[in-house]
């Protein structure tokens, strides 16, 4: 009882839901087994539906978790086709291995505070010609190319076409 | 009277109306057809003949509905003296030109065209006459002026008849387009079209602009009566059925340019200029109309050229008079009228002859008075009338003519008029003398020759009986006319109407004398002394000669044009451009779009070569994709650390 | 608790998933994942903000997500019928 409310207060349900979020998610991805990773891909929504439940957002968590429903049911009945023989069940140690990677990745979560550096991800600070010319300058001149290359590739396609036309004639 | 309220609107829209209605009554048949258009002619002079009693003694009505608001424009009938007298002759003449024609045209082919054009032409001339604006006016001019086409064409598988038809309608198409002018002019500077407005309000316009709309009025009117100088349509319009030039020249075509002179008298009386010219102008034609007339050897050119020179009188007349309550205007129009009877009696005994002999020349003819005596008699009545012998209307009308003009005191229109008058009763009575007296010629031997049918005399006896006893009706006439003045009988028999008759005599004499006595040799006479006369007027004093060179130079600088401008540059000049722009596109052809090729291949083979290249980079798997994405991510993120 | 830094995380676990796993499956629920720690955004946001706006937002972006996976595992189906596929690396093949 005791440890319990400490562990409110220092670290709430919330929190407690996220973690299981975070090790459910990265275990679905690292099992080798396909049923075992579907049902720890299932526990992950339905942890990501208790936390919307938690953050007070009931309709978004309803919806998730019928959406999550729906989704885990076609990839059970999918999972036979895409799942090759050859691919065999890791050992206990690989998914003692997966659990403390997956919580290791949750830590700077709950250790970095972004309140004091705000400016880093605050979109006041930033005007736009700055944020183009400053910060996506590479994005721009690569879009630049793309597009270029874009223009040239279907004026090629059209000259083609015409040569083939005048050929034809 | 119970026809009164109809009647004005019905005297013009009957005839027009009922001509689209002719196919569709010959249809039914020619007896059908005869009996619907005599009774058409008929119900238009009774219509027209209870308009008299409307404007007895000077009154005038006017009626009319708003056709075009917007410009101003009504269509309506104005009804007074002159109009109804007008519709009335027209009318008279009409319905016993259509009885004529029965009998007279019976065995013509296309007789449906005829009396359509025939109704359409009675009609159109009411129209013209009762029309109470310009504008309406001038619609029924040109649809006159569009019937006589349609008639002088009548034999249109004759090429003389077309040629006519075709130069009736271009020469009175001259005098249309002044008339037009005037018209516009009159609207431009009024804003109305109407009679009435015309009257109240013509000391608003400008005396120069009044000078020269009356002007312009004036040509249209003087070419629609055949006057000087381009009077060388009437002789040609004789191409036409005898029945059609009574009409034409009796009641509808010529006598519509004295009804626009009459009606505009009002107006154009107070320019000098206008009088004079007016004057001059139908004194010149009264005489050289009648010296034509003296030379002619066409049975129908005697009352042709004798048309032009009576209206000529009429004309000169209406410029003798100084306003419409003058002498002269009364004058003018008493003449009208009985120039309408004797002329168009002249038309119809004439047509008797030609529709026996069928032939036109006068030279051929001699002695007809055996064998057509009511002819004969008729013809003398003509002659007789058309002269001014004392009982005869135009006795009473020539001389009010003359003493009118006596009253101007110009001494050479006097003498231009009263040898006009002299050399009237000479050609008339050349043509009697050639016609029905002296020994048959050699061509009526041939035949046997007939008195006209029975139809075609009683029609030209009505015109006969008006011709003898209209000149009684004068003061009556005078008074429906509403025209005021001490009026005097025994003006008739003054200086001015004996002088008159004597004048008569003068002109007789020399004819009795070559052709009746034949004591004179006309041939040697002519060759000898009067040579240039004589060739002036064979050619008609080189009107129409004149009018040809004109046309001819209009056709050779036409001509010029085409070889000089279209030919030498119209026709090159689009080779020229075709050749300079093909030139054009074959230098961009070699230049720009050849380099522009190569250009484009240039960039597509680099493009595809560093495509072939760059191709081996793109895996085309998806964890390919995303660690490029990551990276890219990655890169953004120290971008943005670095930056802020 | 930072809640960009727990959704970036979450991305981080999809990208690692697409980056390493052939399977098929994988890259399907790696996707998922993704799609999953892009959209946590706008119900955190909108909680915190006190905006149901981005509630709303959240289940169209969930929706669109939910489709296209149902499209692409309609795809693979047929990819694999027909060409014998589960590996990914195997339908780089369908280049040529």
């Amino acid at each position: 009882m005791v440890i319990l409310e400490v562990n409110v207060d220092v670290l709430s349900y919330l929190d407690a839901l996220a973690l299981i979020l975070l090790v459910t998610a990265f275990l679905a991805i690292h099992f080798k087994n396909a049923f075992y990773s579907i049902i720890s891909f299932g526990a992950m929504f339905v942890s990501l539906s208790a936390f919307y439940f938690g953050l007070n957002a009931q309709f978004a968590a309803v919806f998730q978790l019928v959406v999550a429903v729906g989704t885990i049911a076609v990839f059970f009945l999918v999972s036979e086709v895409f799942t090759s023989e050859k691919d065999e069940d890791e050992t206990v140690k690989d998914r003692i291995l997966g659990v403390i990677i997956a919580l290791t990745l949750s830590i700077p979560s709950f250790i970095i505070d972004l309140k004091e550096n705000h400016l880093l991800l605050s979109p006041r600070g930033l005007s736009f010609p700055y944020a183009m010319w400053r910060l996506r300058v590479l994005d721009v001149i690569a879009q630049g190319v793309v597009a270029l290359t874009l223009a040239l590739g279907i004026m090629i396609i059209l000259k083609r076409r015409s040569v083939k036309v005048m050929g034809e004639k | 009277m119970i026809l009164e309220p109809y009647s004005p609107w019905l005297v013009w829209l009957l005839p027009l109306f009922s001509s689209i209605f002719v196919p569709l009554a010959s249809k039914v048949g020619s007896k059908f057809r005869d009996i619907y258009v005599v009774g058409v002619g008929m119900f238009t002079l009774i219509f027209s003949a209870s308009l008299i009693s409307m404007v007895y003694s000077g009154r005038s009505v006017s009626l009319k509905v708003i056709w075009v608001p917007r410009l101003n424009i009504e269509l309506g009938v104005l009804l007074d003296p002159l109009s109804v007298l007008f519709a009335n002759i027209v009318s008279f003449i009409g319905l016993v030109v259509l009885v004529y024609s029965l009998s007279y045209m019976a065995h013509e082919e296309g007789l449906t065209r005829y009396y359509f054009f025939m109704l359409l032409f009675i009609g159109s001339m009411i129209g013209l006459v009762i029309a109470n604006n310009l504008l309406q006016l001038f619609i029924f001019w040109e649809l006159v002026g569009l019937c006589s086409y349609g008639l002088v064409s009548f034999w249109h598988k004759r090429p003389e008849a077309v040629k006519a038809g075709i130069k009736v309608f271009l020469m009175t198409k001259i005098g249309d387009v002044a008339l037009l002018m005037g018209i516009l002019l009159l609207y431009a500077n009024l804003y109305s079209f109407s009679y009435e407005q015309l009257f109240n309000r013509y000391g608003e316009i400008a005396v120069p602009t009044l000078t020269v709309i009356s002007l312009l009025m004036l040509f249209g009117s003087i070419v629609k009566s055949a006057q000087l100088p381009l009077h060388t349509w009437l002789y040609s319009a004789m191409e036409a059925p005898t029945s059609v030039s009574c009409l034409l020249h009796g009641a509808t075509m010529v006598k519509g340019g004295v009804y626009l002179i009459a009606r505009t008298h009002m107006v154009f009386s107070s320019i000098p200029l206008w009088l004079d010219l007016t004057a001059w102008i139908g004194a010149v034609t009264a005489f050289v109309g009648a010296t034509l007339a003296l030379q002619t050897s066409d049975i129908k050119g005697v009352p042709a050229y004798s048309t032009i020179s009576q209206i000529g009188f009429m004309i000169a007349a209406f410029g003798a008079a100084s306003s419409p309550k003058a002498l002269g205007w009364f004058a003018g129009l008493f003449h009208m009228v009985s120039h309408a009877f004797f002329q168009g009696l002249g038309f119809l005994a004439i047509g008797s002859i030609i529709h026996q002999l069928g032939t036109r020349d006068m030279k051929r003819m001699g002695g007809l008075r055996s064998n057509m005596p009511i002819t004969f008699i008729l013809s003398i009545i003509v002659i007789l009338s058309r002269s001014g012998i004392p009982p005869f209307s135009s006795f009473f009308s020539k001389g009010l003519i003359a003493s009118s003009l006596v009253s101007t005191g110009n001494l050479s229109l006097i003498l231009l008029i009263y040898s006009a008058a002299a050399i009237t009763f000479a050609y008339s009575y050349r043509f009697l003398v050639l016609t029905f007296l002296g020994e048959k010629s050699s061509y009526l031997r041939r035949f046997k020759v007939h008195e006209a049918p029975l139809l075609m005399c009683i029609s030209a006896g009505v015109l006969a009986a008006g011709c003898i006893i209209f000149g009684f009706f004068s003061v009556p006439f005078m008074r429906f006319l509403g025209v005021e003045f001490k009026f005097d009988p025994s003006l008739f028999f003054g200086f001015e109407s004996l002088g008159f008759v004597g004048s008569l005599i003068v002109g007789g004499i020399p004819i009795y004398l070559t052709y009746q006595r034949r004591s004179i040799r006309i041939e040697e006479l002519k060759s000898k002394y009067l040579l240039f006369m004589n060739d002036m007027l064979r050619n008609g004093y080189y009107f129409d000669w004149i009018y040809g060179r004109v046309a001819n130079g209009f056709f050779n600088l036409s001509s010029l044009l085409r070889s000089s401008i279209e030919i030498k540059v119209l026709e090159r000049l689009p080779y020229v451009v075709a050749d300079n722009a093909m030139r054009l596109a074959r230098f961009t052809l070699l230049n720009f779009d050849v380099t522009l090729t190569r250009l484009t291949h240039l960039i597509a083979e680099a493009t595809a070569y560093h495509g072939l290249k760059i191709r081996r980079i793109h895996s085309g798997a998806l964890p390919h994709f995303v660690l490029a994405a990551a990276l890219g991510f990655l890169l953004l993120f120290i971008l943005l650390i670095l930056t802020t | 608790m930072e809640y960009i830094i727990l959704s970036m995380t979450l991305l981080a676990i999809g990208v690692y998933g697409l980056l390493t796993k052939r399977n098929l499956l994988k890259t399907l629920m790696s996707i998922e994942i993704i799609a999953a720690a892009a959209s946590m955004n706008f119900v955190v946001f909108s909680s915190l903000l006190g905006d149901r706006m981005g509630q709303v937002f959240f289940i169209l972006a969930l929706s669109v997500d939910t489709s296209i996976t149902a499209v692409v595992v309609a795809l693979l189906l047929v990819a694999n019928r027909e060409l014998k596929v589960s590996d990914i690396w195997d339908l780089s093949k369908l280049k040529e």
